[in-house]
């Protein structure tokens, strides 16, 4: 907990919170998060009325013998969530727009550290993925309170790193995370949406609860820059473009947008929920607007 | 349009217009160096627009350019049409009517009154460092100033010793004095404001040469503000005294010409302080109209009468004088030639007969006649007559003739009857012509009963007043002997039935004459031996003896000069010897010593131009020599004004510049007209429009929202 970036109050504020998956998935710890298997370790849930066909395993006969009617014992286990962080930590994720700011990375790895904290606390499994173009470090997910320094230690080191080839960095993560779970996808999207939404299609497929936080810069979404401007890329050094931004402006951000509403509206088809943050936005405060959101939908 | 500058000084600030240009090509310098995530968005907006981008940077900057243009254009002072110059150095020259017209009342005071509110805003108006001039146009025509004043409270001041007069508007006087004071203006062109009601004028043959000579002074500009606007009715144009000497007793009509201002306007007649007449007008509108007073005419001597009308909208004519002279008798000096045999015929032909038939033997006449032959014909003699009968004269020397023509043309009256055929070379070399009569002459003759006489114009004073049988009575006579000539100038009052004239009426300068081609032989015409003959000559002879200039009484109107032939003292003593001369003025009071001069042998009392309406009193101690009848000029009481654009073209047949029209406009914004229409409002507005269009032309390359990074370019 000594970790700069856990502070007290950021532990103190997400506690208010409750995390809640959308879905049910494979687990052993016991936590909050529902589970969709039923066994003998499960807990007793409710009786239902057996329909013809069923198997008799969980038969009540004591039930039987008494009314001679046939119910079924149902159970619901607690199960704790494998979550897996998968961390972009490409060239681009170096940008801010103002030096007051953190840059995107920066604002990430937060992010990635009070999700991280947030999950262990209700004894979630917690593994994290970093990459650039292709993976750079990987933290198997496990529920032990070590687990978080191991996740820190990661986050506390990210390197600088190169270009982004998003849609290939996930396809390959998709292939090392075998067990269902749920896969946190922290990155500026900074890719073809078509390889990004394919990634994560992958996740989808092999049965993953798929999360994206796409973390912007403000300065990236409006353009506000003025007077003449020499940009220079970050992913690819040595392009520069020479421009008035002022001038170019509308149709950025018009262009901006169109991109983004490519990534809503395939994220949505694809079941992915896609948080957009802008680095501007308090860290807390955009955390835990997700983490309410995810409460009232279950 | 030209467009000028009040504050040209201030059109320094127009190099404010390169500071987008200068700001445009410093930031263009200035670039910012950035690390940016990903170029790919950038990278397909740049190519996409960047043409359209760059045209409307362009445009973005020549709307900022022209806008701060506009805005330091606005800030000098802008002026669209002014007439003036651009600076305060100008000089403004102010004609304000005081006219007896300006005296018409309007809704609040009379014109002048306008008039003089309007010119002491324009003066306060007047930019620092303008001058100013007033000339007042009335009965006098002067400048106020005796020097060009700075424009100010002080030269506005100073209109307060402005007052009306009972004179015209006299425009070459205007014009003369506008001269005078633009040969003296500080700075040039001088604008000429006129203030004035414009009255209709005609024709003045004095007004070329005043324009010319104000062309010489300098450059002049003429404003016009056209004061008040027509009201019906005019006042008393005229009345008609008796154009013939008339007796004491007599019954006449004395006729004035009037425009009512509305329907039974009532004018009275009074004479010698007493209501003697009244007359109702009918009607109202369609020009003058005449009305008549029945008068007895009072006994010999000078009488003062008014004619009043019921006041309207123009009270300076509610009252016109005029007097009346009734004469003791008419002074005739015949002038004749040599007795003929038929001559002898005292009192059927001849100018024995004339002399007769005038001043008969055997009762009271009116007239006083004296015979002599032309060889003893003096100016002493003939300045003291009342009315000149040559009756075929011996032909006078060149002298005596210069004298006679210049007797005539001083008001004096001539009749001549020549009917000897050895005096037609006479007749047509030297009396005709001297009369600017045609010289044909042509003698005729016609035996047997030869024709007979036709009236031409039963109403003329001569046969005013005759009865239908009298007239007839009078055409039955018949002519046989005759100069044949041509009326020409003249007039013929008589012809015979051929159309030959027999009486020819004409004037020279202000005198009358009158010729009658026959003698009065009974060889020549019957006219001897009718019953009308007596009274045909009476009535000829009063009527060129009477109405006109060489009289006691002189009927005048204000502009005028005071002129009168002096009535000889009472006391006995010559006119040259009557001591203390004085000319009394219309309010009574004396203005000084009365001027004599001699023209031609006849004595005339001057009292300098007639500024006010009433009586001008000639005395000499106790005596009363003369009076002068100043009425408002009848121009003064038609109430037709004129329009500037008719104003303007007026004008501009003497050469000067009518520039503009004041009329319509609040005199606080006399500088619009003089230096323009202030533009800045115009220049305010587009340079705002601008700005708009710059807003919208950009408002795709503006920040939405504040980038922390400082304005945009």
């Amino acid at each position: 907990m000594s970790s700069p970036l856990l502070t007290p109050e950021l532990v103190g504020h997400l506690g208010r919170l409750d995390l809640v998956a959308r879905l049910v998935v494979e687990g052993f710890l016991t936590g909050l998060h529902k589970s969709p298997y039923h066994g003998f370790s499960s807990e007793f849930a409710e009786y239902r009325q057996y329909i013809a066909g069923e198997p008799v395993a969980h038969m009540d006969w004591r039930v039987y013998a008494k009314t001679d009617r046939h119910y079924l014992k149902v159970f619901t286990e607690e199960t704790n969530l494998r979550a897996t962080l998968l961390l972009d930590c490409s060239a681009s994720m170096d940008f801010t727009g103002d030096e007051n700011r953190p840059t995107k990375k920066a604002y990430a790895s937060y992010l990635a550290a009070a999700l991280s904290y947030l999950l262990l606390r209700q004894n979630d499994a917690v593994g994290l993925v970093t990459f650039d173009e292709a993976p750079l470090a990987m933290v198997p997910a496990r529920s032990m309170r070590k687990q978080l320094f191991q996740v820190l230690k990661v986050l506390d080191d990210l390197p600088s790193g190169s270009g982004t080839r998003l849609g290939q960095v996930l396809h390959r993560v998709a292939e090392r995370v075998q067990r269902r779970g749920l896969i946190l996808l922290l990155s500026d999207l900074m890719d073809d949406p078509d390889r990004i939404i394919s990634g994560l299609k992958h996740f989808r497929h092999m049965g993953h609860e798929v999360v994206v936080f796409q973390i912007l810069d403000p300065r990236e979404v409006d353009l506000g820059f003025a007077g003449e401007v020499e940009f220079e890329s970050l992913e690819e050094p040595g392009r520069k473009i020479r421009m008035e931004p002022s001038h170019l402006r509308e149709s950025y951000m018009q262009r901006f947008e169109e991109w983004r509403a490519t990534l809503r509206r395939e994220c949505r088809r694809q079941l992915v929920d896609l948080v957009e943050i802008t680095t501007d936005t308090p860290f807390e405060k955009g955390l835990g607007a997700y983490l309410q959101k995810r409460r009232r939908m279950y | 349009m030209p467009l000028s500058f009040l504050n040209p000084s201030l059109l320094f600030g127009t190099a404010a217009a390169a500071l987008p240009i200068i700001i445009h090509f410093l930031s263009r310098r200035r670039v910012q160096r950035q690390l940016f995530s990903d170029l790919r968005f950038l990278d397909e907006v740049q190519s996409r627009q960047a043409r359209s981008l760059g045209i409307r940077r362009w445009l973005l900057l020549l709307l900022r350019v022209l806008a701060i243009l506009l805005v330091a254009l606005a800030a000098a002072g802008p002026r669209w049409g002014g007439v003036g110059t651009s600076s305060g150095d100008r000089s403004v020259l102010f004609i304000i009517d005081t006219s007896a017209s300006m005296g018409t009342q309007m809704d609040e005071g009379i014109r002048l009154d306008e008039a003089l509110l309007a010119c002491e805003e324009m003066i306060r108006a007047l930019p620092p460092g303008a001058a100013v001039q007033v000339i007042t146009a009335g009965s006098l025509t002067a400048a106020l100033f005796g020097e060009w004043l700075p424009a100010g409270a002080g030269a506005a001041s100073g209109l307060s010793v402005v007052r009306l007069t009972d004179g015209p508007f006299d425009l070459p006087a205007v014009l003369r004095e506008s001269a005078r004071a633009v040969a003296r203006a500080p700075g040039a062109p001088v604008e000429v404001v006129l203030l004035s009601d414009l009255q209709v004028t005609g024709p003045d043959m004095r007004l070329p040469p005043a324009a010319a000579r104000l062309n010489e002074a300098g450059a002049t500009r003429f404003l016009v503000r056209r004061i008040g606007s027509e009201v019906p009715g005019g006042g008393i144009l005229e009345v008609d005294l008796p154009a013939r000497a008339v007796r004491p007793g007599e019954n006449i009509t004395l006729r004035a010409r009037v425009l009512p201002a509305y329907d039974e306007q009532v004018f009275s007649l009074e004479l010698d302080g007493k209501p003697v007449a009244e007359a109702v007008t009918s009607g109202v509108g369609g020009g003058p109209v005449e009305i008549e007073f029945p008068v007895t005419v009072p006994a010999v001597g000078l009488h003062r009468g008014v004619v009043r009308k019921e006041s309207d909208a123009f009270p300076g004519d509610d009252m016109r004088p005029l007097v009346l002279e009734v004469p003791a008798a008419v002074s005739v000096l015949l002038v004749h030639g040599q007795d003929r045999p038929a001559d002898a015929v005292a009192g059927r032909g001849g100018w024995r007969y004339l002399s007769q038939a005038l001043a008969p033997g055997d009762g009271p006449s009116p007239f006083r006649v004296r015979a002599i032959p032309g060889a003893d014909l003096t100016t002493g003699a003939m300045s003291a007559s009342d009315l000149l009968v040559f009756v075929n004269p011996e032909p006078l020397g060149r002298r005596a003739l210069e004298s006679l023509l210049g007797w005539l043309d001083q008001g004096g009256a001539a009749l001549f009857l020549v009917g000897d055929p050895t005096l037609s070379g006479y007749l047509s070399r030297t009396i005709l012509p001297g009369l600017g009569l045609p010289v044909t002459v042509e003698f005729q003759s016609e035996a047997g009963r030869g024709q007979h006489v036709r009236v031409i114009d039963p109403n003329h004073p001569v046969f005013a007043g005759l009865d239908a049988e009298a007239v007839a009575t009078f055409e039955e006579i018949a002519w046989r002997r005759w100069f044949r000539l041509d009326e020409g100038e003249g007039a013929a009052l008589l012809t015979l039935t051929g159309e030959d004239p027999v009486l020819i009426e004409g004037t020279l300068g202000e005198g009358k004459f009158a010729v009658l081609p026959f003698d009065l032989l009974p060889s020549g015409s019957d006219l001897a031996a009718s019953p009308m003959a007596l009274p045909f000559f009476q009535r000829l002879a009063s009527w060129l003896a009477g109405g006109g200039r060489l009289s006691a009484a002189a009927n005048a109107e204000v502009g005028a000069e005071a002129v009168v032939r002096p009535l000889q003292p009472d006391s006995g003593s010559s006119i040259e010897k009557a001591e203390n001369l004085l000319v009394i003025d219309p309010e009574g009071r004396g203005t000084g010593a009365a001027t004599l001069a001699w023209q031609h042998g006849v004595p005339l009392l001057k009292g300098g131009t007639i500024v006010r309406a009433g009586f001008v009193t000639f005395v000499a101690g106790d005596d009363t020599l003369g009076v002068v009848a100043a009425g408002v000029p009848a121009s003064e009481s038609t109430l037709q004004l004129s329009e500037v654009h008719n104003w303007r073209i007026m004008m501009q047949e003497l050469d000067l510049d009518v520039v503009g029209d004041l009329t319509d406009q609040a005199p606080a914004d006399f500088m619009a007209s003089l230096g323009g229409r202030d533009a800045a409002p115009w220049f305010l507005g587009l340079a705002l429009l601008l700005l708009l269009l710059e807003v919208w032309v950009g408002r795709g390359t503006r920040l939405s929202r504040d980038p922390g990074q400082g304005n945009l370019s």
